[in-house]
């Protein structure tokens, strides 16, 4: 595996982003970082600007006001990065997706900027911590099944060709 | 004065009523009927023109405090209520002015209440009720791309009307 | 001495500043762990930090001016760097040095803090330009003091400018924090460096909570990884040059080595526990604790210290 992929497994920094959440998840998302749970043990920390985060922890429904501004947060992340939506309203606005204020959902905001843009989904209302523990889980193998399909098949080095030559 | 009183308890019903009866010269000076009520809060109807002179007396010389403005759609014009809260004698005051369809507007008390600059930005996206007086008439929780002339807490919104009206715009 | 020795030592230095500076860090944030009963990151995480953060794409904001924007960090890193190795330097070979060699560091250490305004001015953004403005106001009211309490070490070991000088008076006649200047100005150094690292209570210029990153908000990637790496080499560097003043220098072999590791980790879990138990103050306040009541202090430590010397009392 590169050094990329392994250092960035080791180390997420997350920036958190509420897009018109009740705050219920990102009460539950500080949890995670509780004695309780302790997520820094794994490198994980969250951090204040989206230029220093390598995942999006995006909370909340994505009302029309929000869309553009979380435009803008995803293509000021660099790449590698990862968007972790968390609870019901970022999956697919739950009850609120008949009301006046809301747009279109977060995965479909971020994939007009980035069709290839990879993205979790955890679900609840709000999750436990432990669903949220899976998500990162679940995005750790995916950046595994990434490296791994990025890897170039071994090449013959020139020693050898000149050998068999 | 514990503040878990039942309200049907006959507990201090006397020293409320007391402090109701303070209030009800103003009132009937701005002609207001009072609809209903218990003895910790009460709801007054007024006209609309009486509304500000009694605010201004309830808030700067019997110590209330404006605590929000709610409105709602009916159907000849929009209900906005004024909830003052008396903390000290523990009573709010509710008070009702009916804005008509017709003009949709209600004098602005930002000037001299500046805490109220906010409700009334909302209340005029939500509800299209115009406040002239108003320093800072702007979009507030509504996002910046939302057409003028469609309030969502109006009886026959349709959430259509928005994309609609944004494409009339844009042609 | 001619290029490649010297370019050999600056490396050497530099490298040995990095590896102590990352390990002080994970110092730092495991302590900070515990005292919050947590576990904590493993000791090398700052190390995985960097790593990764150079494994990324630099963004840059479109307003940013982009040559100076990318290039200014690096001129921080370099003091950092340049102030670390000469510190190592005269403190393991106390005859190589020059008159006035300990106002050369104390100025190279200044450079991170100028490059961090200068870089966070020419990102454009307004949370770095408060962040850039507080740290500014920082900078004239911590260095005062610093400066006056390395004068008192100078007064104090017979008044020599070369920290090779300071370093041999105190293996002579025994560290400067013993005395009662030294004690004094050792405290008010404390405080100085805690305000020099940008650690809380004097973190107003990042101010995580309020200014999203503060003067670090626009920087990602690359860019970022030598901010961090130059903030580590500080978190080891001054330490460093509190022990070299104060507290009879760094050496490497033999007791008096596991001696100087001790003292080095005895200032970080002192710097930790500093900036976990207390909250952020304001800038206002902070000018005002510096100019008020550090200022004076370090005064009165000089005052003593030249007393002192005049009086030939050893213990002032």
């Amino acid at each position: 595996m590169s050094w990329k992929m392994w250092s960035l497994k080791r180390s997420l920094f997350v920036y958190h982003v509420n897009t018109g959440a009740c705050n219920n998840c990102d009460i539950e998302i500080l949890e995670l970082l509780t004695p309780a749970y302790d997520v820094e043990r794994f490198g994980i920390t969250l951090v204040g600007s989206p230029r220093h985060a390598d995942v999006l922890a995006v909370t909340g429904i994505c009302t029309r006001q929000a869309a553009p501004r979380l435009r803008e947060i995803y293509q000021a992340t660099p790449q590698p990065c990862v968007v972790l939506c968390i609870g019901t309203c970022a999956l697919g606005q739950g009850i609120f997706a008949d009301t006046y204020h809301a747009g279109r959902c977060v995965d479909e905001v971020i994939r007009e900027v980035d069709p290839g843009a990879i993205i979790a989904y955890v679900p609840g209302c709000p999750p436990k911590p432990e669903a949220m523990i899976l998500g990162v889980v679940k995005v750790w193998k995916k950046l595994d099944e990434l490296a791994a399909a990025a890897k170039p098949a071994p090449q013959a080095t020139p020693v050898v060709e000149a050998a068999r030559q | 004065m514990s503040m878990n009183v039942h309200p049907s308890e006959p507990t201090e019903v006397r020293e409320r009523h007391g402090f109701e009866q303070e209030l009800e010269q103003p009132l009937r000076r701005a002609g207001g009927i009072r609809e209903s009520g218990n003895d910790r809060q009460a709801t007054y109807l007024l006209p609309v023109d009486r509304l500000v002179p009694l605010l201004r007396t309830l808030i700067d010389e019997k110590q209330g405090r404006l605590a929000t403005m709610t409105g709602i759609d009916v159907r000849d014009g929009t209900e906005l209520i004024y909830h003052v809260c008396f903390d000290r004698e523990r009573f709010v005051a509710n008070l009702k002015v009916c804005v008509p369809r017709a003009t949709d507007a209600m004098e602005s008390i930002t000037p001299w209440l500046p805490g109220a600059e906010f409700i009334e930005r909302e209340i005029h996206d939500l509800l299209g009720v115009d406040f002239p007086g108003h320093p800072r008439m702007e979009r507030l929780i509504l996002s910046d791309d939302w057409p003028e002339g469609v309030y969502p807490l109006r009886r026959g919104f349709r959430k259509q009307d928005v994309e609609i009206a944004i494409k009339k715009r844009q042609v | 001495m001619d290029m490649g020795t010297m370019i050999l030592i600056l490396a050497g230095g530099s490298l040995a500043t990095a590896a102590l500076g990352l390990l002080a860090k994970g110092v730092d944030r495991k302590v900070t762990a515990r005292l919050q009963w947590r576990v904590g990151p493993p000791l090398y995480q700052p190390v995985i930090d960097c790593v990764k953060l150079l494994g990324k794409e630099t963004v840059m904001p479109e307003v940013a001016r982009g040559t100076g924007f990318l290039m200014i960090p690096l001129f921080g890193l370099a003091g950092a760097c340049l102030a670390a190795t000469l510190l190592w330097a005269m403190n393991l070979q106390t005859r190589v040095g020059f008159v006035g060699d300990a106002i050369v560091v104390l100025y190279l250490l200044t450079i991170p803090a100028v490059t961090t305004i200068l870089g966070a001015a020419a990102s454009g953004s307004p949370h770095a330009a408060v962040g850039a403005s507080r740290e500014a106001k920082l900078l004239i009211s911590y260095e005062l003091p610093l400066t006056v309490a390395l004068l008192t070490a100078v007064v104090h070991t017979g008044g020599s400018f070369q920290i090779g000088a300071i370093v041999e008076a105190q293996r002579a006649a025994g560290a400067v924090a013993t005395s009662v200047s030294g004690l004094l100005a050792f405290g008010v150094a404390m405080l100085c460096i805690q305000a020099k690292l940008g650690l809380v209570p004097f973190d107003q210029a990042e101010a995580e909570t309020e200014l999203m990153a503060g003067v670090y908000t626009e920087y990602g990637g690359p860019p970022l990884a030598v901010i961090y790496l130059m903030r580590f080499m500080l978190l080891a560097a001054l330490p460093i040059l509190l022990i070299t003043l104060f507290w009879g220098g760094v050496q490497v072999f033999g007791w008096a080595g596991l001696a100087s590791v001790g003292k080095f980790a005895v200032l970080i879990v002192l710097i930790t526990l500093i900036r976990n138990t207390n909250p952020r103050l304001r800038i206002d306040q902070s000018l005002r604790f510096f100019w008020y009541f550090v200022t004076p202090v370090a005064l009165a430590a000089l005052a003593a210290a030249l007393l002192g010397r005049a009086w030939e009392v050893s213990w002032l």
